[in-house]
């Protein structure tokens, strides 16, 4: 079902990426505000996103192709609207990999931190960045197999208000657009380039602080029940080899724990590695 | 098994790929051994060969039978070719 737009149209120029945008007036600015972060990724097609008059429902279009519609709620809207949008770049993607997870760095060493919506990622993600960390991406996370990095993929962290209790303090940055109780925040602290993959990390609903040793094949298991190429026909065979090819360059482990127990591991575990790495060069 | 089937080793552990049934199957150290040997020996050879108990072996088998990933040949068990990457 075509959605019958009674907007502006706007067109958002982002590094390899085109997306034009018809939508009412009140809508572009937000909706630029949090596009308009995302860094270099590899070229992909436009994308048309077509909303309804009254905010109501949105529509993505590629090369004359409805990719999906939607129904926008009046409060959500933004978070729903953009997650839909980078997903849609994520899924067109043919040379990059990407996996549902948020990433810092830690000099020059990108961890991916992993888990199912709800678990605590971007609480994570905020702490880790607000005690020093780079910050690379929060929902979806974009990995070249051929160098075994982790590419920015900045959009806003988009901080719901029990993520803010859980997190603490915010990192240093600025809130880019608001939608209610949500806030979308642009650490200031960004990866600029691609950052070498040192571990991933899990994030498991269990209350006992810990961070464990995790088998690399039941990383590679696990990648298979969250949304990346592994679940795209086209690119199964690529995917589970690339996907193959930087689990075995990382260390892999179960995170769990409150927020900040969690981040407080995380932060740890790099310090020793960090320091191993030195002390043996 | 397909002979489209990939696999990655990961430690002692593999992944195996059915492209065709979009699935990853996750292959133990013990199972692995066991399907590294299925080159048309039977269970209680197998059992032999690895020092393991018949019915480990079995347990195994019949795992990577149910998987796809070896076929029974009368009492002897084959794994189809596989690349690895």
């Amino acid at each position: 079902m075509a959605v019958t737009t009674a907007g502006v149209e706007r067109t958002l120029l982002l590094p390899g990426w085109q997306i034009r945008m018809r939508a009412p007036d009140w809508m572009m600015e937000p909706l630029a505000a949090v596009l308009g972060g995302v860094g270099a990724i590899e070229p992909l097609p436009v994308v048309e996103v077509n909303v309804s008059g009254d905010g109501r429902q949105a529509e993505g279009v590629t090369q004359g192709r409805t990719l999906w519609t939607v129904p926008l709620p009046p409060d959500g809207w933004l978070a729903l609207l953009t997650g839909q949008i980078a997903a849609t770049a994520a899924s067109l993607l043919r040379r990059l990999l990407y996996v549902h997870a948020g990433t810092v760095a830690f000099g020059d060493r990108a961890w991916i931190i992993m888990g199912a919506s709800g678990a605590g990622k971007t609480s994570v993600v905020t702490r880790l960045v607000a005690g020093g960390a780079r910050y690379l991406s929060d929902d979806i996370t974009l990995l070249n197999p051929a160098a075994a990095t982790a590419i920015p993929f900045a959009l806003p962290l988009a901080v719901k208000p029990w993520t803010a209790r859980a997190a603490g303090v915010l990192p240093a940055g600025s809130e880019v657009a608001r939608d209610e109780g949500t806030r979308f925040y642009l650490p200031a602290a960004t990866a600029r380039g691609p950052v070498p993959v040192e571990a991933f990390g899990v994030m498991r609903r269990d209350r006992r602080a810990s961070l464990v040793p995790l088998p690399r094949a039941e990383l590679l298991m696990a990648l298979a029940g969250q949304p990346s190429p592994l679940r795209d026909p086209q690119r199964l065979e690529e995917a589970f080899a690339g996907f193959a090819r930087v689990i075995r360059g990382a260390r892999c482990y179960a995170v769990s724990g409150t927020p900040g127990e969690a981040a407080g591991l995380i932060a740890a575990a790099a310090g020793r590695t960090a320091g191993a790495t030195t002390a043996g060069t | 098994m397909s002979p489209t089937w990939l696999g990655a080793r990961l430690d002692g552990d593999a992944v195996f790929l059915d492209p065709a049934q979009a699935r990853l199957i996750h292959v133990d150290p013990e199972a692995f051994a066991v399907w590294e040997q299925c080159d048309g020996h039977t269970a209680a050879a197998l059992a032999h060969i690895l020092g393991l108990s018949l019915r480990r072996v079995n347990r195994a088998l019949k795992m990577l039978a149910q998987a796809g990933a070896v076929a029974a040949d009368g009492e002897r068990w084959r794994q189809s070719p596989l690349r690895w990457v």
